[in-house]
């Protein structure tokens, strides 16, 4: 099979085009494991922000000698960050919410559907 | 069938005891010794002979190098690879591990909440000192990220402050409930291949299966703790989230 000669001119071109969107484009996936896998990862997340916040809330009872304010607060507090850990490991997948791309293919709906 | 939890006990090998802490020699350790052992020797006798064109033994050796190059390099950039001969190491001593404890008679120490939990909070004294290192008092920004309303500290202070100390008992937890998990269901199937009888094939074949996901598993969980281990590293390095 004969190439057309422009073809292989614009190839380096190509090239260098696929390198520059490859470095400076959308984050590369974290790991290419399972659904599972990643599911598990979450909640590993999750569950060790917890058990974090009730140790914590556990020392400071013990300290001040209070009865379980500081487990409920700290717990509650665990949660959250447990939330925000699981947000952002789930940012460095791709297609996960608030990563560039999702963020800019919700634009793209969203015009769509005002210009509809 | 005999105690599920059997194949976990920690048992005394040289009994070593200063004043009153007990430092003993243990099959933990006994395990740990031989994992770093074949380690190293598999890695020098793969290296013996180095050519240009590598051998399938040097390939072995040189494709674990370009996975945690590549791992660096997508985690930290250009600029970790300072830090490659450490991740190298983390790498190869947990996959080993985990590989090591598949073994009949073998242990698996990355079962162990204390001897992946010390690894982990290492990493998390080590993260905190570079960071410091790296950034001194820019670090505390870590606890309380700008653009946020100073009304907000007393919430979002802690919030950070529990998510940064989080991190490594998610790391430890990860790692030893998937290696807990896989020898549990090896020795529940291993005791129906007796119990069943002349059937015992059918379960025989399931540990079959089992103990090939297990290897899947011992890599990929040595592959998660090094790519976690490193976003953390960058993430307390270069302050972004």
């Amino acid at each position: 099979m004969i190439k057309h000669p422009e073809d292989i001119s614009k190839l380096n071109e190509r090239i260098e085009e696929f390198k520059r969107l490859n470095e400076n484009g959308k984050p590369k996936p974290l790991t290419n494991t399972g659904i599972f896998a990643k599911g598990f990862l979450l909640g590993t997340e999750f569950l060790g922000a917890v058990l974090v916040g009730f140790g914590f809330g556990f020392l400071l009872d013990r300290i001040f000698g209070t009865k379980c304010v500081f487990i409920i607060v700290m717990m509650l507090l665990g949660c959250v960050s447990g939330v925000l850990n699981m947000y952002r490991t789930a940012q460095k997948w791709d297609s996960a919410v608030g990563t560039e791309e999702t963020n800019h293919t919700a634009k793209k709906i969203k015009n769509k559907e005002i210009t509809k | 069938m005999s105690n599920l939890f059997e194949q976990f006990e920690i048992n005394k090998i040289i009994p070593v005891s200063v004043k009153n802490v007990d430092l003993s020699f243990t099959n933990s350790s006994l395990c740990m010794l031989i994992t770093v052992c074949v380690v190293m020797l598999s890695l020098t006798l793969c290296l013996r002979k180095r050519t240009v064109v590598p051998t399938m033994a040097q390939a072995f050796p040189e494709t674990v190098y370009n996975l945690i190059q590549g791992i660096i390099e997508e985690t930290l950039g250009k600029d970790g690879l300072k830090y490659f001969s450490f991740v190298f190491a983390l790498f190869t001593f947990i996959a080993c591990g985990n590989f090591l404890g598949l073994f009949p008679y073998s242990f698996t120490f990355t079962s162990h909440i204390t001897a992946v939990g010390a690894l982990s909070v290492f990493f998390l004294l080590m993260n905190t000192v570079l960071g410091i290192k790296r950034r001194g008092i820019e670090y505390l920004r870590t606890f309380f990220p700008a653009g946020i309303p100073v009304v907000l500290a007393p919430l979002i202070v802690p919030i950070e402050i529990i998510s940064n100390l989080s991190r490594p008992f998610s790391l430890t937890i990860r790692l030893v409930v998937n290696m807990t998990v896989g020898h549990i269901i090896l020795k529940v199937l291993g005791g129906f291949v007796v119990s069943m009888g002349i059937f015992g094939f059918l379960p025989l074949f399931g540990d079959f299966c089992i103990i090939a996901f297990e290897m899947f598993v011992a890599l990929l969980q040595a592959y998660i703790y090094t790519v976690l281990s490193c976003v953390y590293l960058g993430m307390a390095v270069s302050g972004e989230e």
